[in-house]
């Protein structure tokens, strides 16, 4: 206690989650719940909501303009596509593969990330170094390129992005990770766990994991909105789902030949992804707010 | 009372306020006190006690946006420092008052040179000329620092604990204030050093003719170098005596109760006298006395209404129901 | 009437080698933490280790308590050897030695229930079923003062005295034979530390505990202690039973300490009696370490590094003059 006077909270020696001055300031979160909750109703819903099986191609209604333009139809409200399929249906069934893929990847590369880090960050010496070193030089091997590998290997398909997302994001969660256990080790709970007789396993799992979650939640929040963002790339380019499976970034791609004449396509998957993007990196910053680890720690 | 001109400071019915989302805290309720021109000030309570919240107060340090003054007068050398703008006040503060904080080794900055940090001081009120090395130096001679000629270049991580502190007081009186405020100045310090830098600021205190506000939860501190005591507890000051009459018959149970308290060197006893208890709750605080339901000599009314002050002899104020 | 001894440390050391080099390393030099200290504990008493920080009290106390390697020296336990003891009879002996550290805001794990704290080295030891584990939390609650309501909280809910009074008994949740307090009294507040010093007399009575207490407030540690060692620099200066130590202080450092300790009274002056500041651990001063700051350094202990020597009964010195 004695060796931060400078802290306010202190300073009032007022046991400290009551006093946050952050606390008063958080922004409301409800405009990036507000994104994520159409997100989740579309995904949970999606056979409900959708007007039409989002495979169903009626080429006798190719490429029909929204409702509101000249040429819809109420039928459908955003507009077909070239092979006739209801563009609403197949967003809408879209953000399933978007969630699939995300969630995914995060359990793969969290799953390597967090076992890597806590290794790394408790044992330290050597070990640490050989992992954060292993991690510097996975970063440095563009993304791309081990992508295009996989995709040479195992074939364009949604699983290979998962996969190939999923390992090559590991680096920055151990980072995280590692850094967070090296501060939470030296603590005098961790200490004491040791003087009880907890074996390094029963550390790690069950004094320093609980208190990287709130950091892990924060961290997976804000890096869904990323793979989100690269699997619509990967697909856009041709190397993630293929079709005619309803993804986003799929859509994205179909729809670039037609841009000229059927703005529609390209332009409703993309604000799907802009939203559901600035969904999770809303509640991300509004999480890491509220979360402090730092102010949970204390 | 000491005539007007004696009077450095005046501290009338301060109250400052956290507002939390868990609820206001009072941290100070309704302060007052003077210090006069070249005395020392000890002000004693445990952590929650409002004590470095008052001295915040002062400096117009309070924490924004949680804290806020909400009411009350700080009269320095009879100008209200709550009227001041915010450059008054900078122009007031590490010139006129100063305060020097607990840990040395957070207050400096890790990455700027010691002579750097002193010197500016010097520069904000605008007394830096060319001799602004020298005055550097001859701060630090004051301090005693050894060799200071070639420590003015030196970073704060090539400095030991204690000679940080020198440092800082060394900035604290770089401008000769008339007001010190010294939060905690020795808690972090090994034992031979805190009586090195006791003896420091000691010496100091008469050379520069400073008054002095001096925070601590050590009693032993505030016996070496304070000429009167006032007690917080709860937010507001329970007792004011003079340091003598503070440790050989103090008033308020709480006083007693934390004179006895601590053990002392080669008086042993079987069993320590121990206040039983919890720190007070400063969201809802009762009505009544603060130490109400901790204290032993407690009475109906003390739950029900606070105290007031009462003199019981000259500088000598109590507030407790013991004694009205 | 003599005691058994509980534990005995004999010329234990503890260095920290100081690496240079990326992958190669080689040790370029160590900080001698603890540089050759003996002592003894008997049943049921106080031990009191005081010194400045940096004196490698702290140091002593991880190595007690398995936190640490030692670099050379014995630690008996119950006259064994614990070096000579196999993996499972460690883990079991690890039971007799608990600790309480000193900030109690760090020392609870902030994401679980007090019963959990405090019941965890039991079902690390796996010591009874879950229902007498609860049962033996609620005993303990109330023996250090605390209610049984208290058991589903967080640490975040208590102040900094009942967080402590956890901590304690976490560490009697095993009953241990001895309990280590690294300057279990230093974050509270002074009406809450005559609580908690209390707290540990009754319970040391109740138990028969034995107590190793690390502070650098050496009126506490007189309050508390049967004998008391002063360290400095790695070293143990004197060892003495505390009425001695204090009446009859020998060594020049644990006299400064002595009359450097400030005084709750206005009438008594404290003296600087020391000047200067404690050397670097990584290089210390040749021959006494005490010598550059001693009032009565002799040339001899410029030189030769002082014996410990008993000088009356249970009160050892390494210093020259004797």
């Amino acid at each position: 206690m004695k060796e931060n006077g400078q802290d306010i909270s202190q300073a009032l020696s007022i046991t400290p989650p009551d006093v946050t001055e952050k606390k008063l300031k958080v922004r409301k979160p409800y405009l990036g719940l507000f994104f994520l909750g159409v997100f989740f109703f579309m995904v949970i819903f999606a056979d409900l909501i959708s007007p039409y099986d989002p495979f169903a191609s009626d080429l006798s209604k190719g490429t029909l303009p929204p409702s509101w333009q000249e040429g819809g139809t109420a039928a459908h409200l955003l507009g077909t596509d070239f092979l006739g399929r209801d563009q609403l249906s197949r967003i809408i069934h879209g953000s399933r593969m978007s969630l699939v893929v995300s969630v995914g990847c995060i359990l793969i590369y969290g799953t390597i990330g967090i076992i890597l880090g806590l290794i790394s960050g408790f044992f330290g010496g050597k070990t640490d170094m050989f992992i954060m070193r292993l991690s510097d030089i996975w970063q440095s091997v563009p993304g791309l390129i081990v992508i295009l590998l996989l995709v040479s290997v195992i074939g364009a398909s949604a699983k290979t992005v998962i996969i190939s997302i999923g390992i090559t994001g590991w680096p920055q969660f151990a980072r995280v990770v590692r850094g967070e256990c090296l501060s939470l080790k030296e603590r005098d709970f961790v200490r004491l766990a040791r003087v009880a007789g907890c074996s390094n396993f029963q550390i790690m799992a069950s004094h320093i994991f609980p208190n990287i979650i709130n950091t892990l939640l924060v961290l997976s929040t804000i890096q869904i909105a990323g793979i989100i963002v690269l699997s619509a790339t990967l697909s856009f380019l041709g190397l993630g789902t293929q079709p005619p499976s309803c993804d986003w970034g799929l859509m994205l791609a179909e729809g670039r030949q037609y841009i000229t004449y059927a703005w529609w396509l390209v332009t409703f998957p993309g604000i799907a992804i802009a939203i559901t993007v600035i969904g999770f990196n809303l509640t991300g910053d509004w999480l890491r707010e509220i979360l402090d680890p730092k102010q949970m720690l204390r | 009372m000491a005539s007007q001109k004696d009077i450095l400071l005046q501290v009338k019915d301060l109250k400052t306020s956290f507002f939390t989302k868990k609820g206001v805290i009072k941290a100070v309720d309704g302060v007052s006190f003077t210090v006069k021109k070249g005395e020392v000030i000890g002000l004693v309570g445990e952590s929650g006690s409002g004590k470095s919240v008052t001295s915040l107060s002062i400096m117009r340090l309070v924490p924004q946006p949680a804290g806020k003054i909400v009411s009350g007068e700080i009269l320095f050398k009879n100008e209200n420092l709550l009227n001041k703008s915010e450059s008054e006040m900078r122009e007031l503060r590490g010139n006129k008052l100063a305060m020097i904080l607990q840990d040395p080794m957070v207050s400096l900055n890790q990455l700027l040179t010691v002579g750097y940090q002193i010197g500016e001081t010097f520069k904000y009120h605008g007394k830096a000329d060319g001799s602004l090395l020298t005055k550097c130096i001859n701060i630090l001679k004051k301090v005693k620092v050894p060799s200071p000629e070639t420590r003015v270049n030196n970073f704060p991580f090539q400095f030991s604990g204690g000679m940080c502190q020198r440092v800082l007081i060394g900035t604290g009186i770089a401008n000769n204030p008339e007001l010190l405020i010294a939060d905690e100045p020795t808690t972090a310090l090994d034992v031979t050093i805190q009586a090195q830098i006791l003896k420091l600021m000691k010496d100091l205190q008469k050379e520069i003719n400073a008054s002095i506000i001096l925070i601590t939860h050590d009693l032993a501190t505030i016996a070496q170098i304070c000429s009167k005591v006032y007690v917080m507890y709860g937010g507001r000051i329970v007792e004011k005596a003079p340091v003598k009459d503070f440790y050989h018959d103090p008033q308020h149970p709480y006083s007693e109760g934390l004179i006895k308290s601590v053990p002392v060197l080669g008086k042993r006893v079987k069993r320590l006298y121990a206040i039983e208890g919890q720190p007070p709750n400063l969201i809802n605080p009762p009505p009544g006395c603060r130490f109400e339901p901790r204290c032993s000599k407690a009475k109906k009314v003390c739950s029900q209404k606070y105290p007031p002050e009462v003199e019981l002899k000259k500088d000598h104020q109590v507030s407790c129901w013991l004694y009205s | 009437m003599s005691k058994k001894k509980i534990i005995s440390v004999e010329n234990l050391k503890k260095y920290f080698p100081i690496t240079k080099g990326f992958i190669f390393t080689n040790v370029i030099g160590n900080v001698k933490a603890v540089d050759n200290i003996s002592f003894d504990i008997l049943e049921g008493q106080t031990l009191g280790l005081v010194g400045e920080s940096g004196c490698g009290k702290s140091t002593t106390a991880n190595v007690l308590l398995g936190l640490e390697p030692p670099t050379s020296g014995q630690i008996k336990f119950q006259g064994e050897d614990i070096a000579q003891f196999s993996k499972t009879q460690l883990f079991s002996f690890r039971r007799n030695i608990q600790a309480v550290f000193q900030d109690p805001f760090r020392s609870l794990s902030p994401r679980k229930k007090v019963k959990q704290i405090i019941s965890e080295p039991m079902s690390v030891h796996r010591v009874g079923l879950r229902e007498m584990q609860y049962e033996r939390v609620m005993e303990l609650l109330s023996l250090v003062g605390l209610s049984p309501e208290h058991a589903e909280l967080y640490p975040h809910e208590f102040s900094g005295g009942q967080r402590q009074r956890i901590a304690i008994a976490r560490a009697l949740s095993l009953n241990p034979k001895t309990i280590i307090l690294d300057e279990p009294l230093s974050a509270l507040d002074v009406s809450i530390q005559a609580q908690i010093l209390n707290l540990l007399i009754d319970l040391q009575k109740k138990f028969n505990l034995t107590f190793l207490i690390i502070s650098h407030d050496l009126a506490v540690v007189e309050h508390i202690s049967d004998n008391i060692g002063v360290m400095y620099l790695g070293i143990l200066a004197e060892i003495a039973p505390s009425d001695k130590l204090y009446s009859n202080p020998k060594h020049p450092y644990t006299v400064a300490l002595l009359e450097s300790v400030p005084i709750a009274d206005p009438d008594a002056k404290v003296e600087v009696s020391l000047e200067g500041e404690v050397p670097s651990p990584l290089n210390p001063p040749p021959g006494c370490r005490f010598h550059p700051r001693c009032p009565k350094a002799k040339a001899e202990c410029k030189k030769t590094e002082p014996e410990m020597k008993e000088i009356t009964s249970g009160h050892f010195v390494s210093c020259h003059l004797y």
